[in-house]
């Protein structure tokens, strides 16, 4: 926990940061910034470290307010970022199709053998807050260019409203699956319970 | 009163209560019951038979990760076949329609409707007569005892997974009509996982067909699925190019079509595989630019899910078994080449 105590709004002011880079982090994370305009922040992240440091805190200050630290904070995600996307690179030009990005995901370093260098950060800006890091889903969209390569994060690190999101994408595959599962196997009260109760508190 | 008036008594209160069979259960014993015409299998096979052909309306609790849901079901099983209406009574008013052609998830919350193909159903457990053997060699079977829910009486049995690549179940089965009043999901270990309980339940003559319609109308909500479409479009599938390197024992292979999913763009490769009471699906769907995907494990109750990209594909391993069991099978997909 002794990460957490250092991380003061003094701290926060220290941190270079331009007021339109704040801006635009702020907006990114609250999924606010246009396509064109997230490559270009991501660009910047990926090549300025003392900017992903500011992105780390930034993350980090928003999960305090919001009382969402995690239990244990990873002080070396920058470096591992930086490692991440150095192997990703070298490893872009060959290798075996076919089991390498499975096994990628299934690390607490995940998605890094697969992902493109830009989108790798988003996808770890968020994944700092799961909940034992690495173990948590990501929803994600394939981006627009290179499907087969990145993922591109949207939307706030909320813990909250990604369980809900997570609920909400799962209930897609349960309504197909259930009906398979529902025609020979243990049925249960109800198939579909799990669909109109799931979160439906919230 | 001596012991042996009060066994006459209890005899005589099943005498009046209970269908004449189940005086043999009561002098047979349980824990020889396997194969035994009162053993569990009949149980299972009663239950599954009643909540198919029966009428009945009832308020039941969900309790999943410490929070509590409460939900009415109402189902109709005439010579028009069956009909079953799903309302969650506390939260987002969700509610789910199912009939012998379609079922209709109407979520308010998101403003969306969702409809797709229903599939007919087996009288469960449908692989019991074929593969009792092979499902006893992953599931332990049995009689727990007597217990009394919502005020009728029921007979408790327990269904114990043999590794940790599946859950157990425990069944409350109502004595007089088999309806199933209670359901947990347990652990190896018997712990319960999630539980659903009949808290209020009435077995009415006749249901109106208002009763079965969707309280909510759904205008101005975004709809997904068509189902004529869909049941066109689910063509089996006999040859694919994927591979699974790593299934838990007993798993087959019980359905491989393509059809499309609700909601989302594309149709999939669809993958089921069962050991006879726990079901995985995988799909395949090519990747399209901005379509949502799962990265990683996650879960919705005892549901779980992994998602991953191989090959331009992405690939969702679904089902209601322990996250160790879809993480496993979702490292062992391969492409053949």
């Amino acid at each position: 926990m002794q990460g957490l105590a250092t991380i003061s709004h003094k701290q926060w002011e220290r941190e270079i940061m331009s007021d339109k880079l704040k801006e635009q982090v702020s907006a990114f994370v609250d999924g606010e910034l246009s396509a064109a305009e997230q490559r270009l922040l991501l660009a910047n992240l990926g090549r300025d470290p003392e900017l992903k440091r500011s992105w780390r805190n930034f993350h980090l200050i928003g999960a305090a307010l919001r009382d969402q630290l995690p239990e244990c904070l990873d002080a070396h995600l920058a470096e591992r970022v930086s490692t991440a996307i150095a192997r990703d690179a070298a490893s872009a030009s060959g290798g075996s199709r076919s089991y390498r990005n499975w096994q990628g995901l299934l690390k607490p370093v995940a998605g890094f053998a697969i992902a493109a260098s830009v989108a790798v950060i988003a996808v770890l800006g968020v994944r700092h807050f799961e909940p034992g890091a690495g173990q948590g889903p990501v929803i994600a969209t394939a981006p627009v260019t290179s499907p087969e390569r990145g993922y591109v994060r949207v939307g706030s690190g909320d813990r909250e409203s990604r369980s809900t999101r997570t609920a909400d994408y799962l209930s897609r595959y349960l309504v197909s699956h259930n009906e398979y599962a529902a025609s020979s196997g243990m049925r249960g009260m109800l198939p579909y319970v799990r669909i109109v109760g799931y979160d439906s508190g919230n | 009163m001596s012991e042996s008036s009060g066994m006459t008594a209890v005899t005589e209160v099943s005498r009046r209560l209970a269908p004449a069979w189940l005086l043999l259960l009561a002098i047979s014993n349980p824990s020889s019951a396997q194969s035994d015409a009162n053993g569990p299998r009949t149980w299972l096979e009663e239950m599954s038979q009643a909540m198919q052909s029966l009428n009945y309306d009832g308020t039941f609790v969900y309790l999943h990760d410490g929070k509590l849901e409460t939900m009415r079901v109402i189902h109709r099983a005439d010579q028009d076949g069956e009909r079953e209406r799903l309302i969650a009574l506390t939260g987002v008013p969700r509610e789910v329609l199912r009939d012998d052609n379609s079922v209709t998830c109407i979520l308010p919350d998101q403003k969306t409707v969702m409809v797709d193909k229903s599939l007919p159903r087996k009288p469960f457990p449908a692989s019991l007569p074929r593969n009792l053997a092979a499902l006893q060699s992953n599931y332990e079977f049995r009689m727990a005892g007597d217990d009394r829910i919502t005020g009728r009486d029921a007979k408790i049995i327990e269904i114990y997974p043999r590794d940790k690549y599946r859950y157990g179940y425990r069944l409350w089965i109502e004595k007089a009509y088999k309806i199933l009043l209670k359901f947990d999901l347990i652990d190896p270990h018997g712990k319960a996982l999630e539980q659903t309980m009949f808290t209020q339940l009435d077995l009415p003559a006749r249901i109106s067909d208002k009763a079965l319609e969707a309280g909510i109308s759904g205008e101005g909500y975004t709809w997904h699925g068509d189902v004529r479409r869909a049941s066109s479009d689910a063509t089996p599938a006999d040859r694919t190019n994927w591979q699974l390197g790593w299934l838990p024992r007993g798993f087959m292979l019980t359905h491989h079509n393509r059809h499309q999913m609700p909601v989302r763009r594309g149709s999939a490769e669809h993958m089921v595989y069962s050991d006879g009471l726990a079901t995985v699906s995988v799909y395949f769907e090519k990747l399209l630019p901005g379509k949502e995907i799962l990265q990683g494990v996650s879960n919705m109750g005892t549901v779980n899910a992994m998602g991953g990209v191989v090959d331009g594909f992405h690939a969702t391993v679904v089902g209601e078994v322990p996250a160790v069991t879809v993480e496993e099978i979702g490292k062992g997909i391969s492409l053949r080449r």
